[in-house]
């Protein structure tokens, strides 16, 4: 039986995510590929199959943090790669950018997929600010070039991880934890394309307009519960408790939630709707939720929900919500939409006046209805003009 | 041996008016126009987009109807402007290893950098209307407008896609596939017809802005060494500025239209900073005393804010791009559109930009009368010569007899369509 989904990590970083996950998941059925550059990197997991790239970019000795060597690299090694995931209907690529061989690799991983015709999710990283300029701004034009060529990208900045750390934990124990909460994360975004097919499938169409966005920055969680015992409150406690969910209020100031409930065979109706519906008494009223459920035999009587929380940077929250409730889909009509509804009066912005322009879609740059004369929106005194 | 019709004819819908120009080749290649016509679109159109599609048709096959009889020849090849807030661009970027033991860039590389650029996918409700080429990079770091021989690692094609929504694309274009019963042959975005229409005035290698200032809409294109480096629109036009004096000066809007037409806010000299402007009102009103400043602040205040969005817009994809904005608009700017003709606008451009400025006339075709010599008509007139140009790409060779026979065809059906209004 062919796996449904592959999961495959490029460069140093991905492959000591994966070598966690490979650890803490061990009944998980998903096949792991391993892509680098650099022998000293190579995941040596005996349950992850592992692509070493020897060629005249890369002598096994990585890439120096040279993205076009990188590309290069991985152009070189398309026919092995292409091989491993050939076989697949999808691909969670994962990769820790800043350095050579990711950044520029995952743009020709991507243009791979593409090629394929494989659904691919791509679960990338940002370094920490620590590790300085250079760093950090390759990551973010590889994550804005690989935007260019790909529509789904979950993107992670390193920092949000170590934030509700305290200062005295020890540091190679804080790149253990970084580490594990990333693997949570790889294993959250596999379920979440595991509910493409499920009982409620996650609607990837909506997953796409929400994450194509350029400064669509995501934290992930996951919660795990008995589902015997299953307090749904408890069970929400559990997930803002999560590394990535516990700075702050991220999961209530989320623009946009996408979820996905796994559980057994056995999972109940009343068990799904107690968990989903105190989830979203959780957020806000204007967040945007795509929802998936899905129920699998490895289950083990255990429910696990997965939160992909997604913050629009670029813009205030009020404007970024109201922009994403356009984007997404509302082909399915909600309750308010069947009821009957009373009129609702023109709205007239304070002291401003439309004219002509009343009925028509306003023309909104930098916030600022631009149908308003300027000299009202700038507060320009006319002088009188009768004698 | 049937005959095919050679008449290329521009259609432009926009919030004041339509215009409709139909052109020929003359026998130096060149291009002539043998007739146009043009009238109120006004309340069917709003901001660039249609609102009144039955009205619409009508206003269009009475425009068709009029232009053949004017030129007594059938329309044939149509060529149409799209504009509105639905018209967006982006930059994407294509690349490929250099894999060549040299490390010496091919014209295959080139074709292949470019062709994985235009791999971009569209969303669904998206419709492309134009690619360019902007530039290539060697190795993500030096620009090259031909990179072929030069020596590097990568090669990175960079395009700049113009599209709209797919939906009001075909709104419009229904039209004339309603009134002609065949569709458009194709379609421009107005700042890009309006580059082949009055380019020639300005200097283009050293990089050209141009700017049309509609009735609803202003578009934007920034042209350097026959690449386009951005595009843009921003739905605001006359019609505001119409609209922003009937509300600062309690005004109706039709006289507001004229003032702005008239330009009798600009004639005043410094030396008369008060004087007064007597409006005439209908229906036996008392006129109107206005305040020449009052009329110029509200004009220069909207038109200074939508000329530094759009420099704010250049500015911030330029520097998202390291490019040099002055540089990038060394042949200077062109203002085309009704907007073109608003006393100062000059002005405001220059002291905005900092660049020099001119107003875009109709360049490069013969045969226009007083009436089309004038920015209003650069575009029908840059759709006429980017519809010549990509005929000229198009029939190197003379019409099969199949194309002719279809042709014929089309021709009767649309003779029949019309005598009989199905």
């Amino acid at each position: 039986m062919k796996p449904a989904i592959v999961i495959l990590g490029i460069g140093g970083g991905a492959g000591k995510v994966l070598a966690t996950y490979a650890d803490k998941y061990t009944s998980d059925s998903m096949r792991l590929i391993h892509v680098d550059t650099d022998a000293d990197g190579i995941a040596g997991h005996d349950r992850i199959q592992t692509i070493l790239i020897r060629n005249e970019s890369a002598h096994g000795q990585g890439c120096s943090g040279d993205q076009n060597l990188g590309e290069n690299a991985l152009e070189f090694s398309r026919n092995d790669i292409q091989k491993a995931i050939g076989d697949c209907d999808a691909v969670l690529v994962v990769a820790c950018l800043g350095r050579g061989t990711a950044t520029g690799g995952v743009r020709v991983l991507s243009r791979l997929i593409k090629e394929e015709n494989l659904f691919g999710l791509f679960f990338v990283t940002c370094p920490f600010s620590f590790e300085g300029r250079t760093i950090t701004d390759a990551a973010d034009n590889g994550i804005k070039a690989l935007r260019q060529e790909t529509d789904i990208v979950v993107a992670v900045r390193n920092d949000t991880l170590i934030e509700p750390l305290p200062d005295d934990r020890k540091a190679n124990e804080t790149f253990v934890i970084t580490n594990t909460v990333l693997a949570d994360g790889v294993r959250g975004l596999g379920d979440l394309l595991r509910c493409r097919r499920g009982m409620i499938p996650v609607d990837i169409g909506n997953m796409r307009k929400l994450l194509k966005r350029r400064e669509a920055f995501c934290f992930i969680g996951t919660a795990t519960a008995d589902a015997a015992t299953v307090n749904p409150g408890e069970f929400m406690d559990t997930l803002a408790a999560s590394p990535m969910l516990a700075t702050g209020k991220v999961l209530t100031d989320a623009d946009a939630v996408m979820a996905a409930l796994i559980g057994s065979d056995d999972m109940t109706i009343g068990d799904m709707t107690r968990c989903l519906d105190e989830l979203n008494s959780r957020l806000r009223k204007r967040t945007r939720t795509v929802i998936g459920a899905h129920s699998v035999k490895d289950a083990r009587h255990k429910l696990q929900l997965t939160v992909l929380a997604i913050t629009f940077k670029c813009r205030s929250g009020a404007r970024a919500a109201a922009d994403t409730a356009d984007e997404m889909d509302t082909e399915s009509p909600s309750i308010s939409q069947t009821l009957p509804r009373q009129p609702s009066l023109p709205f007239h912005e304070a002291g401003y006046c439309l004219g002509i322009f009343s009925e028509c879609p306003a023309t909104m740059i930098n916030n600022q209805n631009l149908d308003i004369p300027t000299f009202q929106r700038n507060e320009v005194v006319l002088e009188s003009d009768e004698p | 041996m049937f005959k095919v019709n050679d008449t290329i004819t521009a259609v432009e819908i926009g919030t004041a008016s339509i215009k409709v120009i139909m052109g020929k080749p003359t026998n130096e290649g060149a291009l002539t126009a043998i007739g146009y016509d043009e009238t109120s679109s006004m309340n069917k159109v709003v901001k660039g987009e249609v609102t009144n599609v039955p009205a619409m048709i009508d206003l269009l096959s009475d425009v068709f109807n009029n232009i053949e009889s004017i030129t007594g020849t059938r329309i044939t090849d149509v060529y149409l402007a799209v504009t509105g807030n639905h018209i967006h661009s982006t930059n994407v970027i294509g690349s490929v290893p250099i894999t060549s033991s040299n490390r010496l860039i091919t014209s295959a590389d080139i074709v292949e950098a470019t062709r994985n650029a235009r791999a971009f996918n569209l969303p669904i409700e998206q419709k492309g209307i134009h690619t360019f080429q902007r530039t290539y990079l060697i190795d993500d770091n030096q620009r090259a407008s031909n990179p072929e021989s030069m020596v590097g690692n990568k090669l990175t094609a960079d395009i700049h896609v113009i599209y709209g929504n797919y939906n009001k694309i075909q709104t419009i274009c229904s039209l004339v596939d309603e009134v002609l019963g065949r569709p458009a042959n194709d379609i421009a975005f107005s700042a890009i017809a309006d580059y082949y229409g009055a380019s020639m005035t300005g200097d283009r290698s050293r990089g050209l802005l141009v700017i049309d200032v509609g009735a609803g809409v202003t578009e934007y294109a920034v042209f350097y060494k026959n690449g386009c480096m951005h595009s843009g629109q921003i739905a605001v036009g006359c019609e505001h500025i119409a609209n922003d004096i009937s509300i600062g000066l309690h005004m109706p809007i039709a006289k507001c239209r004229e003032l702005v037409k008239s330009g009798a806010h600009f004639h005043a000299g410094k030396d008369e900073p008060d004087q007064k402007i007597k409006v005439e009102l209908s229906l036996g009103q008392p006129p109107r005393i206005i305040s020449r400043n009052t009329l110029k602040t509200i004009i220069d205040l909207r038109l200074t804010e939508l000329f530094e969005l759009i420099q704010a817009e250049l500015k911030q994809t330029f520097l998202d791009d390291n490019l040099n904005m002055t540089k990038l608009l060394g042949g200077g700017i062109i203002l085309c559109g009704g907007g073109a003709l608003i006393g100062g606008v000059e002005a405001i451009v220059r002291t905005t930009f900092n660049v020099p400025v001119k107003i875009g006339y109709p360049a490069n075709i013969s045969g226009i009368d007083r009436d089309i010599n004038n920015p209003r008509f650069v575009t029908p007139v840059g759709l006429l010569q980017l519809g010549h140009q990509l005929r000229q790409m198009d029939i190197e060779t003379p019409p099969s007899f199949k194309k002719a026979a279809e042709h014929e065809m089309f021709r009767v059906f649309d003779l029949c369509r019309r005598a009989f209004r199905f």
